[in-house]
């Protein structure tokens, strides 16, 4: 039984002692119970700290403050020693304010608030490894405090040794994550509960999250490896389950299944009665980095139960970078994806620690990256949003009065990672089992990429000419040599947003070539201008620099996004005219080169909005030819062949094999479309991979041979790949390939499924064998 | 008689002493290709450290060493790929840079300091890394003779080979450079943006030249 503390007293006649300080450091504060009515807040002596206290009410009144004693102290690594107060029965969705007293008096005021014990909303962060990359590390704290989450689900290996010396370090840097208030005259830090994991770097002592952060789940008093693993319940909202990887190592097995017994007993008991259940455990089940092994022993373990369960949402740690997956089931030995609804895994992992390379996706994933970051998010009854920050300084901080008005608003300007196909914002929502489904664009609205009108570039020194299609792209310059100041004007066509309404975000991308080091004003021009006859008189020079929008610096060649969301110039040309935009230097002379809808990649404007008349619609296309060829009987045409459809590098019988397969879009009522994705259906398993490539030469299922179509010639423009290491349904994105389009266009010559390499063979079924290949389009009328 | 003397008592006894005394020199094997050397650019011998370059007198290539020293050389920091204004710049994780760490931080400071005496470092081409893999290194071990190239982990080294398509998950960023897998000594092409290792090498080392 957890010990519970009485003997709070009343202190208002010790006032006397509060305004000297006492000699405490190391400040934290932990779940790992009811978060609505618990938290063990926990410091270390800093010197002789003699009997420590802590004083604590629920206003900044001291006078009306309650005393309670510490109720267990532990000493970590043979030097590190910590207290612990546990308090309980706390009213829920409250400010709780305390101080750590001792002989010396009382020191720092601080503050935390209890979880809801009804369903508002709020905002956690995820993330893990702050081991090492101190420097990192602690951009990262820094950001905490400016974002003022309810709690932090932190995914182990705190530090790189486990040494006393190095927690000793992390926990000076977690500091950072205080965030500074005033409250009633008096100088506060806000401190956010931690909800601490164990990582392999903490296996030199399994008892590393009781002694530092007084985690003690099973409640016995005492520091032992079953507290590696409970649930914390945050409001009726979300409840959070930690759990032990390290637990696969040998030598762990009876804990091994007792955290597993106790996990599927409390999903069935209590995990039905949040909206919501995450879980966060160090080893990926599948790490997204071919230098970590995978872990089949964890996914063997929860994969199951996870799906089983509905749990929404699974945080790893450990490989230090990041991925999103999109909503899966376990199939045999690996995920599929289950757009009906699943568990969507995220991490892995670099709150500091270097990023490694994210080299190892899994048809699965939905993206990844090297970088450092920690999972912000935003849940709510309806909806969880995951949203991925990076570390920097670029964000604005969240006052108290900004988080206390809105619970799950976020500062702007934090340097969010944006996902491919999902963006900067992961949203999901359930299906009537509780599992999550992915909602994207076409569920809340569309991405309209809007086509540029016009662009071109003028000159100072060349007043009267007009640049329009020149070879350069658009050009913008302080000073340049040859032609002075120079501005680029873009405008887009704006028609498509007509129907459109709930402008929600707005992005301009351009393609940079010449990079520069100097800032770019990015201005709503002040004059009307057209791309053929525009030039530095016609526009009145430095007059067509109306308002500055946003600044951008084009540091690196490739694509560049700038966020133009809250500058209005979309409203404004919206309103008071298609004006275009201008791109000035505000500082220097070193030129920045982008390319034109004439000289290479087109800029463009991307509008997520509701577009009334741009109503999506799902299609299901089977397909109308398919077959396979084979390199050894060339001559052989295999349609409806009893084998249904065969992918092969080198197979004994038939030599090469690949599939062959077309779907007739002759019928489809509206020709632009915002998701394209292939399912086939696997009935042998290969652990080889194979690409999707556009088919060269027109084909038919009834005549297609290994010679007819040209061999190795047929194979075109790769499209996607995929490891079909499960049997079943695969879906395979085709949205951002390009080869619709080309179908689209007139040249529907279908694709072809071929092995990347090896000669692991690959079944499918066919419209014939069993079960067609399918072509899932989300189209768009325009 | 004498003559019979000899052959059953002198002869044999020469013989003994002739086997005896001539030790035969032991089989010269055929030197290593990889050969140490010092920061001042001259050959140590295989036994002898510290060592800050290898010189492979097969290709003529000089290539850096790895260390744990949290120096620019450290084997655990991964840059972003980033030369002559091409690809993404500080996307990787080092500590001896203000911002994060791309591949030209590397061959700058290298060269600036002008390890081994070269400063002429540089990546190396997908075909000059892929000479250094070897292949019977031990089970779990990075697929490099580890002996001379200490502290390389298993993982993604990047080549100078850029512009390559990419497929798959990132096939939306159309392009990246080639990189060395040293878990299995296979070529993967990743994205600029993806923080990977790096081992630069020089052509033009007087330092390896000296040893050919």
């Amino acid at each position: 039984m957890r010990r519970i503390l009485s003997g709070a007293f009343s202190i208002s006649t010790l006032i006397f002692a509060i305004d000297a300080s006492a000699a405490t450091k190391h400040h934290r504060l932990a779940w790992d119970g009811d978060a609505s009515i618990s938290a063990v807040i926990g410091f270390s002596p800093d010197g002789s700290s003699n009997n420590p206290y802590i004083n604590f009410g629920y206003s900044t009144n001291e006078e009306s403050w309650n005393s309670q004693s510490i109720n267990s102290t532990y000493t970590f690594d043979g030097s590190l020693n910590s207290h612990f107060v546990r308090l309980e029965d706390l009213t829920p969705n409250s400010a709780i304010y305390y101080r750590i007293c001792d002989q010396d008096g009382c020191g720092d005021r601080f503050w935390f608030k209890t979880a809801p014990s009804d369903k508002t909303p709020f905002v956690v962060i995820a993330g893990g490894d702050t081991r090492t990359g101190h420097t990192t590390r602690r951009e990262g704290n820094a950001l905490l405090a400016k974002i003022r989450p309810l709690a932090v689900m932190h995914g182990g290996d705190f530090t790189n040794a486990n040494s006393a010396s190095e927690m000793d370090e992390f926990l000076d840097d977690w500091a950072l994550t205080y965030s500074d208030d005033s409250i009633d005259g008096y100088s506060y830090k806000r401190i956010y509960p931690l909800i601490p994991t164990h990582g392999n770097h903490e296996d030199g002592n399994y008892s590393t999250t009781c002694q530092v952060f007084g985690i003690d789940f099973n409640g016995d008093g005492t520091c032992n490896p079953s507290d590696t693993y409970g649930a914390v319940q945050i409001s009726p909202l979300l409840r959070v389950y930690t759990l032990n990887s390290q637990f696969q190592d040998s030598g762990w097995s009876s804990y091994a299944t007792a955290m597993n017994n106790w996990l599927e007993n409390d999903l069935s008991s209590s995990g039905a009665y949040s909206n919501w259940r995450f879980a966060q455990y160090h080893k990926p089940m599948f790490p997204h980095y071919s230098g970590k092994s995978e872990n089949p022993t964890l996914f063997n373990w929860w994969a199951h139960p996870f799906y089983d369960f509905a749990m929404n949402l699974v945080v790893e740690s450990d490989t230090h970078l990041t991925k999103l997956t999109e909503a899966v089931a376990p199939s045999n030995n690996d995920f599929s994806i289950s757009d009906s609804g699943g568990t969507v895994y995220v991490g892995e992992g670099s709150w500091g620690a270097p990023a490694r390379s994210a080299n190892d996706a899994k048809f699965w994933t939905i993206d990844m990256a090297s970088i450092q970051q920690y999972k912000v998010i935003q849940v709510s009854p309806e909806q969880l949003i995951v949203r991925t920050a990076q570390f920097d300084n670029t964000a604005h901080t969240l006052s108290r009065e900004e988080r206390a008005n809105d619970p799950i608003v976020l500062p702007q300007n934090i340097n969010w990672w944006s996902a491919n196909r999902i963006g900067k914002t992961m949203t999901l929502a359930q299906n009537t089992s509780g599992r999550s489904i992915i909602v994207e664009d076409g569920n809340s609205g569309s991405t309209l990429s809007l086509p540029v009108s016009d662009d071109t570039f003028i000159s100072s020194r060349y007043a009267s000419s007009n640049f329009n299609g020149d070879s350069d792209g658009l050009l913008a310059d302080g000073s340049d040599s040859t032609y002075g100041s120079l501005y680029s004007l873009i405008q887009f066509d704006l028609s498509d947003l007509s129907t459109c309404s709930a402008i929600s975000a707005v992005e301009l991308e351009l393609n940079i070539t010449n990079r520069s080091s100097n800032s770019y004003g990015i201005y709503l021009a002040g004059t009307d201008w057209e791309e053929d006859s525009a030039t530095w008189n016609t526009v009145a020079g430095s007059a067509v620099l109306s308002l500055l929008a946003t600044s951008f610096v084009p540091s690196t060649t490739g694509i560049l996004t700038i966020d133009l969301t809250s500058t209005g110039i979309l409203d404004s040309w919206q309103t008071t005219g298609n004006t275009g935009l201008a791109i000035a230097s505000l500082n220097g002379s070193n030129g920045v080169d982008i390319t034109s809808k004439e000289s290479g990649i087109t800029p463009v404007l991307k509008v997520l909005a509701e577009c009334g008349g741009n109503a999506s619609e799902k299609v299901s296309l089977v397909a109308s030819d398919d077959v396979f060829i084979s390199s050894r009987a060339e001559d052989n045409n295999f349609n409806a062949d009893g084998d249904g459809l065969l992918a092969d590098g080198s197979d004994l019988i038939y030599g090469k094999i690949y599939s062959l397969i077309r779907f007739d879009l002759a019928d489809l009522q509206c020709t632009q479309y915002i998701d394209a994705t292939l399912e086939v259906n696997v009935t042998n398993t290969s652990s080889n991979s194979y690409g999707i490539y556009l088919a060269t030469k027109d084909w038919r299922e009834q005549t297609a041979t290994w010679d007819s179509v040209g061999g190795d010639n047929i194979l075109g423009l790769q499209a996607n790949s995929f490891t079909p290491s499960s049997t079943g349904r695969h879906l395979i994105n085709l949205q951002s390939s390009g080869i619709i389009d080309n179908w689209l266009n007139g040249n529907n010559t279908g694709l072809i499924i071929a092995s990347e390499g090896g000669i692991n063979g690959l079944d499918m079924s066919s419209k014939e064998s069993g079960q067609s290949p399918l072509l899932a389009l989300e189209t768009v009328c325009k | 008689m004498i003559v019979r003397i000899f052959w059953i008592f002198v002869y044999p006894l020469i013989a003994i002493l002739v086997t005896i005394l001539h030790t035969p020199s032991p089989p010269k094997s055929k030197q290593h290709k990889l050969i140490k050397v010092d920061r001042q650019g001259s050959p140590m011998a295989a036994w002898a450290g510290p060592w800050s370059c290898i010189c492979d007198t097969d290709s003529g290539l000089l290539w850096e060493v790895k260390t744990d020293d949290e120096g620019i050389h450290d084997g655990k920091w991964t840059y972003s790929w980033y030369q002559f204004e091409e690809g993404i710049a500080n996307n990787g994780d080092c500590y001896f840079e203000k911002e994060r760490c791309d591949t030209e931080d590397l061959i700058r400071r290298t060269n600036k300091q002008a390890l081994c005496t070269s400063t002429s470092w540089r990546l190396p081409t997908i075909t000059e890394l892929r000479s250094i893999t070897f292949k019977q290194n031990k089970p779990g071990k990075a697929m490099i003779e580890s002996e001379y190239f200490p502290k390389t982990q298993r993982g993604d080294y990047w080549t100078s080979d850029s512009n390559r398509p990419l497929f798959g998950v990132y096939q939306y960023l159309n392009t990246g450079a080639g990189a060395v897998n040293f878990i299995n000594a296979e070529t993967i092409t990743i994205p600029y943006k993806n923080a990977a290792f790096v081992r630069l090498v020089s052509s033009h080392s007087t330092a390896c030249n000296k040893n050919q």
